[in-house]
């Protein structure tokens, strides 16, 4: 029980931290238009799994309080390296991110039924999707 | 709609977009119609002599003469032996296809940028230019600092020297052409389900189909021959029921309420919600071919899994459609004997295009309707020839609908052309055209090519197109038949041959091969595409591995034999074609040595190209564009089986919000093609659609004030318009806007009339083709304007109040004539 805890909250935690990576990558690649709208749809899928991880993540955390392992969390990216070239080495950063929705290759089976409309989307998506006018 | 009686002279085809009906009964052949229009005053006896080619004035590819007088092209009449069009034509080829070229603002000579601005010069000093910054730039930077944008319009012969320049001779990946605008997710959606591009359908399934389902597609303006082919049916014994999925009320939706079928006006940007509501109807009901499914294709089950949440309701909730539409429409498809499915641009420039154009696919799949008469699909294309640019390998891919991904396939090509195989771009995949726009927007991309298109107006967010093209970064080549808007902000501006002043072939929308002989000569010293890019690459010095020229053809019909060779055993096999068969009449491909006859449709066995050594592509994930790798694609075995391909509805990049509430889409009118370049310089076209517009419904007109010809702005956040309001039948919350119109034939270059200011850099992530159907807007009024707009009565622009409607073409005639046999139609083989 107690590793189980603790590596759903690594999932849980991760998948956070890709979300608000691919966000500050696509927008801050914004002018690459196919970077901003793929980083914010592989974020949307990262905050449902997210939302779905949240109840087990929280009963687990109720039920236990041992401690975590070392060095189990990789950092988010906080910010977008600057010109063209730094564009290949921010996405190399993302792929190294955990965990299961990295945005190389197809990951059908990950990716939630069918988000919905605008309305059931959740609430973190409200931010304005516009990539800036050039 | 107006009628008219057989056999007639005087008919004015902007009045009667379809003319008269030949009706006829389900599996009969289509009878034949002839079609012509002479320059006023000129009667047939004037005509010197007739020369064989085929429309290009869309995508049909009508089969047709061109009247020659004095050296001048006068007029044309359609080909009663052609199968694609059995003697018809439509308004735009009628009127729009000779004027043009007397036109008196022809560019007849090179023109090259001198302090600022464009002055004529000789072609020694043009060429010489474009060679000059082109060597430099290839010392300097290499291969990757040079971009081709090429068109929809050139000849087979040209876009496949173009092919062999950039890729055997420069080694460029970045060539595409304004195909990746109109016809991309044609092809991909044909590589994604099927393996390989190539139609599997045919016209003569419009002669034999149950039911006709038009996706995106307003086929009475943008193919008035083929429409007056469904009309024909239509008007016959057992006519077929018609579905339409179009945001405006067009003369397609109004035949689906007459023939008991449906009109489908989904929100802009919602297709997919639709379709994969449709997929689940179909196997909810058991409207499939289970045995079939099993035998031919493969994905049925996680298909099953896509498609399961998307109820009619639920679809009705997404798309604001009824759900008993959705039930209706569904029926209809699954209960039909035989469907034929076509799609076009309302799929193709909108949102997740690839996903819903596979869902077409995959409802005739899970029916097993493909390969026989009646039940096909047709994926559309926009333009005449862009199916060879697609076929040669001008747009990118690798020729004759090779691999890039796959060696062997680029070995092939490598000998074929005697160059090393690392000089051909495969490392990645080819270079689209919105991604090579943005290099020459960031100056990686030195030097620009641009031929035959008008990317200034025709591509997404104008204002940063225009600033890509006039900026120092890119030194920009145009070559062109006039002084575009494109070519005003070049370095080089070359002077272009056009239809019927060189000789070449092209293939439309169902494969079939014409020949287009020349008729005259080109105006001064302009000359044809083909020559044009012989002269840069003899100037280079561009060799194979043994120093030997390459493109060394000694005209076009050389260059057609080494395509033949090209294609030898590929899915688009040209073997048995030669320019003599070709002066006969169309011939649809494959028609290979054994089969010189050609094919009506494809898959008739039901294999498809989907063996991992034989295949186009991998295949892509449908919602990231992300690639299947060859190990992936041998792994799940589909050798021969079609792919069924689910994704998920999202909603579109921009929606509706409180500053932008309005839905925003561009699109066509029947009397114009593309921007204007051959339509505008014909009177009759000009007159029946002189200025542009934007449509809004009664009610949201209503809402903000505005009554029929104001003057209102429209804005995006990237740009505004200026022009008057038709207040008319598009689905409210939407406003349409005709993407026709620059400013070539205005004093000063305005940008207020050009619909595409406001749209969006957005693509396809397959596809990769540019959306032009979704962006949000707001509409103001300005000011009354000063009588109704212009906009034309007759089609889906048509007015909600009375105007006097749309007419004034110049005369043409249309008899009525005794229907040959053609050869390869299943009816008339059946009789």
């Amino acid at each position: 029980m107690t590793h189980l805890a603790t590596y759903v909250r690594l999932l849980h935690r991760s998948e956070q931290s890709l979300a608000d990576s691919l966000r500050v990558v696509g927008v801050g690649h914004a002018a690459e238009a196919d970077v901003f709208h793929t980083a914010h749809l592989l974020a949307d899928w990262s905050d449902e799994h997210t939302r779905r991880l949240e109840p087990i993540a929280q009963r687990l955390t109720q039920a236990s309080a041992a401690e975590e392992p070392q060095r189990m969390n990789h950092p988010p990216i906080k910010e977008i390296r600057d010109s063209a070239v730094g564009l290949p080495r921010d996405l190399q950063d993302l792929y190294l991110l955990p965990p299961s929705s990295r945005p190389a290759g197809r990951s059908s089976r990950a990716r939630p039924k069918a988000p919905g409309t605008g309305s059931s989307r959740p609430s973190r998506r409200s931010a304005p999707r516009r990539p800036p006018v050039s | 709609m107006t009628r008219s009686e057989l056999p007639s002279a005087d008919l004015d085809r902007v009045a009667d977009l379809w003319g008269a009906r030949t009706p006829h009964s389900k599996g009969s052949v289509w009878p034949a119609r002839q079609d012509l229009r002479l320059e006023d005053g000129l009667q047939i006896d004037d005509v010197d002599h007739w020369v064989g080619s085929a429309c290009v004035l869309c995508s049909n590819g009508c089969g047709c003469d061109i009247a020659v007088k004095d050296g001048r092209m006068v007029g044309v009449r359609g080909r009663v032996d052609d199968p694609v069009n059995h003697g018809r034509l439509g308004p735009k080829g009628l009127y729009g296809s000779t004027p043009w070229a007397s036109s008196p603002d022809r560019l007849t000579r090179p023109m090259v940028r001198v302090a600022g601005r464009l002055v004529e010069t000789d072609w020694e000093t043009a060429m010489g230019r474009v060679v000059e910054v082109s060597r430099r730039l290839l010392e300097e930077k290499g291969p990757l600092s040079h971009g081709f944008y090429t068109s929809g319009q050139l000849f087979l012969e040209e876009y496949y020297a173009l092919a062999v320049l950039g890729k055997a001779g420069l080694g460029t990946p970045h060539m595409d052409g304004n195909t990746r605008l109109c016809t991309a997710t044609a092809a991909v959606a044909m590589k994604e389900s099927f393996g390989s591009d190539g139609q599997p359908g045919s016209y003569t399934d419009i002669d034999s189909c149950d039911a006709i389902f038009l996706y995106g597609h307003n086929m009475a303006e943008t193919q008035t021959v083929l429409w007056s082919r469904v009309l024909d049916r239509i008007e016959g014994e057992d006519p077929p029921i018609v579905v339409c999925v179009d945001p405006r009320r067009t003369p397609v939706a109004e035949a689906a309420e007459r023939t008991g079928g449906v009109h489908l006006a989904p929100y802009l940007g919602t297709n997919l919600a639709l379709l994969n509501g449709l997929q689940r109807e179909l196997l909810q009901n058991g409207w499939i071919d289970e045995e079939w499914v099993a035998a031919h294709a493969l994905g049925l089950e996680e298909l099953r899994k896509v498609v399961d949440p998307y109820t009619p309701e639920k679809v009705a909730q997404i798309c604001g459609v009824e759900a008993d539409q959705v039930r209706r429409a569904a029926e209809v498809f699954g209960t039909t004997r035989d469907v034929l499915s076509t799609v076009l641009q309302g799929f193709y420039q909108s949102h997740q295009a690839t996903a819903a154009s596979v869902a077409v696919n995959n409802l005739h799949l899970l029916r097993g309707m493909i390969g026989r008469p009646g039940a096909g699909v047709l994926q559309m294309n926009g333009q005449p020839t862009a199916q060879n640019n697609r076929e040669c390998g001008a747009d990118g891919d690798l020729p004759a609908f090779r691999n890039w991904d796959n060696p062997e396939h680029v070995q092939q090509l490598a000998t074929l052309w005697n160059v090393e195989v690392q000089q051909i771009p495969h490392w990645a995949p080819p270079t689209h055209a919105m991604q090579l726009f943005r290099y020459a927007e960031q100056g990686s991309i030195g030097f620009l090519w641009i031929s035959a298109t008008n990317p200034a107006v025709s591509m997404p967010e104008s204002a940063r197109i225009r600033k890509v093209l006039d900026g120092e970064q890119c030194f920009v080549v145009v070559q062109d038949l006039f002084l575009t808007e494109t070519a005003q902000l070049a370095d080089v501006v070359l002077p272009a041959a056009g239809w019927g002043e060189k000789t070449g072939t092209f293939t439309n929308v169902n494969r079939t091969v014409h020949l287009s002989d020349q008729a005259v000569a080109p105006p001064g010293e302009a000359r044809s595409d083909l020559e044009i890019f012989q002269l840069y690459a003899r100037e280079m010095g561009l060799t194979d591995k043994d120093g030997e020229p390459l493109l060394q053809w000694d005209g076009p019909e050389e260059v057609f034999e080494a395509w033949k060779e090209c294609t030898r055993g590929r899915p688009c096999d040209y073997t048995g074609l030669t320019y003599q068969r070709l002066r006969e009449g169309g011939i649809p491909w494959p028609a290979s040595e054994q089969h010189p006859e050609g094919t009506d449709r494809l898959y008739t066995d039901h294999v498809f190209p989907t063996h991992t050594e034989q295949c186009e592509t991998y295949g892509h994930d449908l919602a990231t564009g992300g690639g299947v790798t060859e190990q992936e694609h041998r792994a799940i075995g589909a050798n021969g089986r079609a792919f069924l391909k689910g994704s998920p509805y999202v909603p579109a990049h921009e929606r509706p919000s409180p500053e932008f509430p309005l839905l925003y889409s561009t699109g066509r009118t029947v009397y114009q093609f593309h921007t204007r370049t051959k339509t505008g310089r014909a009177r009759s076209l000009q007159q029946a659609a002189p200025d542009p517009w934007v449509e809004l419904s009664a009610p949201d007109a209503e809402r903000l004030g505005i009554s029929e010809g104001d003057v209102v702005r429209v804005e995006s956040p990237r740009g505004a318009i200026e022009v008057r309001a038709r207040v008319g039948f598009v689905r409210e919350g939407t406003v349409f806007a005709p993407f026709h119109y620059g400013s070539w034939d205005r004093d000063a270059l305005s940008t207020t009339r050009q619909a595409n200011e406001l749209t969006m850099t957005v693509w396809d992530p397959v596809s990769k083709q540019p959306c032009f159907k979704t962006a949000a807007c707001r509409v103001i009024r300005v000011r009354a304007g000063d009588g109704p707009s212009t906009a034309p009565t007759t089609a889906a622009s048509r007015p909600v109040g009375a105007l006097s409607p749309t007419r004034g073409g110049a005369a043409t005639t249309s008899v009525t004539v005794p229907t040959p046999t053609y050869r390869l139609d299943p009816a008339g083989r059946a009789r």
